[in-house]
C-alpha cells in the first residue's frame, strides 16, 4: 500500500532535528514502505523569522530535494507578516523549484486577516498549505506559543476560503484531541487533519475518523516514523480507508496543482 | 518471537474514554497483537485515596487470567499500613512487583518514604516500576495537575538504593541523561520501557542498546491507554539478532520479575 508522509521535516537552516543525517529520514521511510515525504523547515519556539532567516530555511529543504529526489518534496515555509517576502518565497520555491505547497508556523493565528494573500495565492496555485497547530492545555507551553492556532481557528478560516486546501498538522501531537475532534465536527470542505504527533492514545485514529470523516484524513509521521505508520495499521479501519489515508486522500490534493 | 508486556493497565483512566479496559479487552488486545503475556497494575490505584483498594480488585480481576497477566501491587508509601498491604500483595495475591505514582501521591522520589517502600520491596525480590507519565503533558485533562516523572529523580533513587531493580515505563530522553552520561550509574539496576524511543531515525533504541547493553532494555506498550502497534514494530525493524530482540521482547522482563 502506498503511503505519502503530508508532514516531515530535514535539517537545515539553524535546524537540527536530532539525526546525524538527512540520510536517516531516507532509510527510515524506505524500512516502513513511505514513497514520498513532504518536508519543512520553520522557525520554530514563537520566534518572529525575518526574510533572511526564512530563505536559508528553504534553502535547506530545496537541497534535500536536489540530494533525495523522487522521496524528498518540500512545503515553503512563510512568515505571513512580511507580505511581499512571502509572495516572493512562495514564487520562488513553488513556481520555480516545484514545492508542493505552503508551511505556516505559529507567527501568526492561520486566521489572522495577514494570512489571507497567503491563502489566496495558495489557491491561485491550487497547492496546500500545512499550519502547525494545537489545542494546548497547558498554560506552560501556551505561554511559549500563544499565537499556534487551535481547530476553531481552521474551521474559522477555511469557512472564509472554500478553495483552498488548509491542513491542520499533527492531531496526535497538538495537545486537545478530542476538543479538536469536537471542533472539527462538520468542518468545511477546504481543511484537512493530518495524524502526526507522537501521541499513540487507543482509539484516536478511529475518533479522527468517526468525527472527522476519512475523506480528508491525512497519514504523517513528523518525525514519529514508526508509531506514524503502525497508529494507521493498527487502526480499525476497512481497507479503502486505510488507502485513503495513507495516500489516496494526498494524492488527490496533489494533483490539483494548477502551476 | 514471544512477547512479554512489562506495560499494560486495567482499571478506569479517568480523564480519557479508552477501549477495552477490561480483562476481556485487554486480553482481546493482547491475542491480536501476539503479546503472550503481560505485567499489569490497576489504574484506579493513582486515583483512590488508599491505592491498595485497587490491589484487591486487580487481584480479583485477574484471578482467572493469571497465566497471562502478571499483577503489581500499587501502593502510596505516605499513606498508613503499606507494610502491612505489601504483604497481602505478596502473600495472598501473588503479585510481583510495585509500581509507583510520585506525581499522583505526591512523594519525592528520593525521599525517606520512598526508599523504605524501596527497599522494603527490593527484599521481596520484585522490580519497582515507575511510570514516567501516564498520558501526554499537552493535553492533560484540568484536574491532571502531575508532571512527568524526571529520570534525574530516578537517578538519585537509583544511588539510594542501589540494590533495587528499577523498571522505568514510558521512558524518554535516556540517551541525555545521567544513565549514560554519568559513569557512576554504569552499571545501575535500572531498565527502561522502550515504547516512547525509536529504531529508525532518532534510532534511540539502538544507541542505548550500544550504551547500556540488552539486557536493559524492555517491550511495553501502554495497553490499553495506547495502541501497542508502534511498540511491536520498532523491535521487528531492530537490526538486532534474534537473541537480543528476545531479550528485549520477553527475556528481560521475565529476568526482572524471576520467572
Amino acid at each position: 500500500m502506498r503511503k505519502l508522509d503530508c508532514h516531515m521535516h530535514v535539517h537545515g537552516g539553524r535546524r537540527n532535528w536530532g539525526w546525524s543525517d538527512d540520510a536517516a529520514i531516507v532509510d527510515a521511510a524506505d524500512r516502513l514502505g513511505i514513497e514520498l515525504l513532504v518536508c519543512s523547515i520553520p522557525v520554530t519556539d514563537g520566534r518572529r523569522a525575518d526574510p533572511e532567516e526564512v530563505r536559508s530555511c528553504n534553502e535547506g529543504v530545496l537541497q534535500a530535494m536536489g540530494r533525495f529526489p523522487g522521496c524528498i518534496q518540500g512545503y515553503c515555509f512563510v512568515n505571513p507578516g512580511d507580505r511581499q517576502a512571502a509572495l516572493d518565497e512562495i514564487q520562488r520555491c513553488v513556481v520555480d523549484h516545484r514545492m508542493v505547497g505552503v508551511k505556516l508556523y505559529n507567527q501568526y493565528k492561520v486566521n489572522d486577516p495577514v494570512v489571507y494573500p497567503i491563502i489566496e495565492r495558495s489557491i491561485e496555485l491550487g497547492v496546500p498549505i500545512l499550519c502547525h497547530a494545537g489545542r494546548l492545555t497547558d498554560p506552560a507551553d501556551l505561554a511559549r506559543q500563544p499565537l499556534i492556532s487551535d481547530a476553531a481557528d481552521f474551521v474559522d478560516v477555511c469557512r472564509r476560503y472554500p478553495d483552498a486546501m488548509v491542513i491542520e498538522g499533527h492531531i496526535a501531537g497538538g495537545g486537545d484531541w478530542e476538543w479538536s475532534l469536537k471542533v472539527l465536527r462538520n468542518a468545511p470542505p477546504s481543511l484537512y487533519l493530518d495524524t502526526s504527533g507522537s501521541v499513540m492514545d487507543a482509539g484516536l485514529i478511529e475518533r479522527c475518523v468517526a468525527e472527522f470523516g476519512d475523506e480528508r484524513l491525512l497519514f504523517a509521521t513528523d518525525m514519529t516514523m514508526e508509531g506514524g505508520v503502525a497508529k494507521i495499521l493498527d487502526a480499525e479501519l476497512t481497507p479503502l480507508q486505510r488507502e485513503k489515508l495513507f495516500a489516496r486522500n494526498f494524492q488527490s490534493m496533489l494533483d490539483r496543482r494548477r502551476c | 518471537m514471544t512477547l512479554w508486556d512489562a506495560n499494560t493497565w486495567l482499571g478506569h483512566y479517568p480523564f480519557r474514554a479508552t477501549p477495552d479496559e477490561t480483562v476481556d479487552g485487554l486480553l482481546r488486545r493482547m491475542d491480536r497483537h501476539g503479546i503472550e503475556r503481560a505485567g499489569v497494575a490497576n489504574l484506579n490505584a493513582a486515583f483512590y485515596r488508599d491505592a491498595h483498594s485497587a490491589n484487591r480488585e486487580l487481584a480479583h480481576w485477574i484471578a482467572p487470567h493469571r497465566d497471562r497477566l502478571i499483577p503489581a501491587a500499587v501502593l502510596n508509601p505516605c499513606f498508613p499500613g503499606w507494610e502491612q498491604d505489601l504483604r497481602e500483595c505478596a502473600e495472598a495475591w501473588g503479585m510481583c512487583a510495585l509500581r509507583l505514582f510520585p506525581e499522583f501521591h505526591r512523594y519525592a522520589l528520593d525521599g525517606a518514604e520512598c526508599r523504605g517502600i524501596v527497599e522494603t520491596t527490593s527484599a521481596l525480590g520484585w522490580p519497582v516500576v515507575i511510570p514516567i507519565q501516564l498520558e501526554d503533558r499537552r493535553q492533560h485533562h484540568w484536574m491532571d495537575t502531575t508532571s512527568a516523572v524526571s529520570l534525574t529523580q530516578i537517578a538519585a533513587l537509583a544511588r539510594e538504593c542501589p540494590a533495587a531493580e528499577l523498571l522505568v515505563l514510558e521512558a524518554l530522553g535516556v540517551e541525555n541523561s545521567l544513565f549514560v552520561r554519568d559513569p557512576d550509574l554504569a552499571e545501575a539496576r535500572v531498565s527502561f520501557e522502550f515504547s516512547r524511543m525509536a529504531t529508525v531515525l532518532q534510532a534511540t533504541i539502538p544507541r542505548l542498546l550500544t550504551a547500556l547493553g540488552p539486557a536493559r532494555l524492555l517491550f511495553g506498550t501502554g495497553l490499553p491507554l495506547k495502541t501497542p502497534g508502534p511498540a511491536i514494530l520498532k523491535l521487528e525493524l531492530l537490526e538486532a539478532s534474534e537473541t537480543v530482540k528476545e531479550m528485549l521482547g520477553a527475556g528481560n522482563l521475565r529476568r526482572l520479575l524471576r520467572m
